[in-house]
């Protein structure tokens, strides 16, 4: 899921360059979602909102990464030095 | 124990092939054994490489001198073994600093890469023509696309790199400029990076696009990218996502050889001819099959099967009774090989992906539970 509070957006235009997808683009100053149903929610535009405009349900979606965390309660953290990669990248 | 396993892993696929080499006695045997050798092949493959795993990662941690890269013929070959074993890891390549031309020149784009070998590998070949420098980043081994998502591709890993070397090594400018993969900056915070003293740049998401974009200074960031899932990259990985099924398909197959089936049944075709045909034609069908979902794609797929199956038992083409098994595995493979496929997918989203998961996986469980209590249920009248 994702969503922009355009109150707070400042249209500095980061989310746009940052997303893969092309999912957020700048209309009238504003970032706008203009292809929401592209979004994969990798949450680079979320990282890189300096205003904390944008927020996304960031995960990996992958069949091993959701089955390990739903049924294994072993959801990666980014504090992890291993870097289990729940989807057997690592 | 992972070694072992390893290792018994490998000597029963051996065993597996020359088991179906000793019996050729029928012409399913011969069909059996076409589908199974080259299986077999494939699946050893991926095993043998994965005890390759971090075998690059020894290296001097204190040597901070820039280093030439070049390609070598062995770097085609572990490319190879990495695409085989569907881009994960595999491989590892001593984090640090790279130029690909004949000296080290302050002036040329640095760009930022992961220390997986088929990353390193993909960027050093498209730019080796140019002066370039690669600053390859630990992220234990692991692609940028993957690395990111899971916090290895970051601000952590770029500065622990570029504080290992003098900054008057990395740039005479009061800045340092920094070229990203697009396909990374799930992981990168810019703000933070420019806090820092460095000038980063947002570059293609693609190696493929990089003489391009570096022949065309001053370097910008590449706004218009965006990724493509189209017929190119799904044929690209559909053979590392189809030795995946065939070890799947050879752990069922070897099972139902327990329970006394001679190699090459009719029944271990149907488990190996269901699986190929889902792991073959879902990811070139992927966007025309009518669903949004995958679990659904992959459930429409085998419903198509099944009712070829179900025509070829009502005109005697295989055996009726057998449909009380296969039906419901076929659908349950349908399912699964449409969830696996997300893994494989750039178009993933992780909410609906989940919400399929959850209700999905249940469901071919069950599926799979009933199609193993047929067949026990056909032996035993049997």
């Amino acid at each position: 899921m994702i969503s922009i509070d355009s109150s707070r957006c400042t249209g500095c235009k980061n989310c746009d360059l940052v997303c893969p997808h092309r999912v957020v683009e700048i209309r009238d100053g504003l970032a706008f979602l203009a292809a929401e149903d592209r979004c994969i929610e990798c949450g680079a535009c979320q990282l890189n909102c300096r205003q904390a405009a944008i927020s996304v349900t960031k995960g990996t979606g992958c069949l091993v990464a959701i089955a390990r965390e739903t049924w294994l309660r072993n959801r990666h953290t980014s504090d992890d030095s291993q870097a289990q990669c729940g989807c057997g990248c690592g | 124990m992972r070694k072992a396993l390893e290792l018994l892993g490998k000597l029963s696929l051996m065993g597996f092939g020359v088991i179906g080499l000793l019996d050729e006695t029928s012409m399913s045997n011969t069909i059996a054994l076409a589908l199974l050798i080259p299986g077999s092949v494939l699946v050893g493959l991926l095993l043998l490489s994965v005890t390759f795993v971090k075998a690059d990662q020894f290296w001097p941690s204190d040597d901070a001198t820039p280093r030439p890269i070049r390609i070598r013929p062995v770097d085609y070959a572990k490319a190879f073994v990495a695409w085989l074993h569907g881009f994960r890891r595999t491989y590892a390549v001593a984090p640090g600093l790279y130029y690909t031309g004949d000296h080290y020149d302050l002036d040329t784009p640095l760009l930022v890469t992961a220390n997986y070998h088929l990353s390193v590998f993909l960027v050093t070949r498209r730019v080796r023509a140019a002066n370039a420098r690669l600053l390859v980043i630990d992220t234990d081994g692991i692609n940028v696309w993957c690395a990111a998502g899971k916090g290895r591709f970051g601000n952590e890993q770029i500065l622990s790199q570029i504080d290992r070397y003098p900054r008057k090594l990395l740039t005479a400018k009061i800045h340092l400029s920094l070229v990203l993969p697009k396909f990374g900056m799930s992981g990168v915070d810019l703000h933070a990076l420019r806090q820092y003293g460095l000038a980063p740049v947002v570059g293609p998401l693609y190696a493929k696009d990089l003489p391009d974009y570096l022949s065309t200074p001053p370097l910008r960031h590449r706004r218009v990218d965006r990724v493509h899932f189209g017929l190119q990259s799904r044929v690209f990985i559909l053979l590392p996502g189809l030795i995946q099924l065939t070890a799947l398909s050879a752990l069922l197959t070897a099972a139902i050889s327990l329970v006394g089936y001679p190699l090459g049944a009719p029944i271990q075709l149907g488990v190996i001819g269901v699986v190929t045909t889902l792991g073959v034609a879902y990811p070139l069908l992927f966007p025309l099959i009518p669903a949004r979902r995958f679990a659904i794609k992959g459930l429409l797929l085998a419903l198509v099967i099944v009712t070829v199956l179900l025509s070829m038992a009502f005109l005697g083409a295989v055996s009726l009774l057998s449909m009380w098994f296969a039906v419901p595995f076929t659908l349950a493979a349908g399912i699964l090989v449409g969830l696996e496929f997300t893994g494989n997918s750039a178009v993933s989203n992780y909410s609906r992906v989940k919400r399929e998961i959850v209700l999905f996986i249940p469901i071919s469980a069950l599926m799979l539970v009933c199609s193993l209590t047929a067949f026990i249920t056909v032996e035993v009248l049997r």
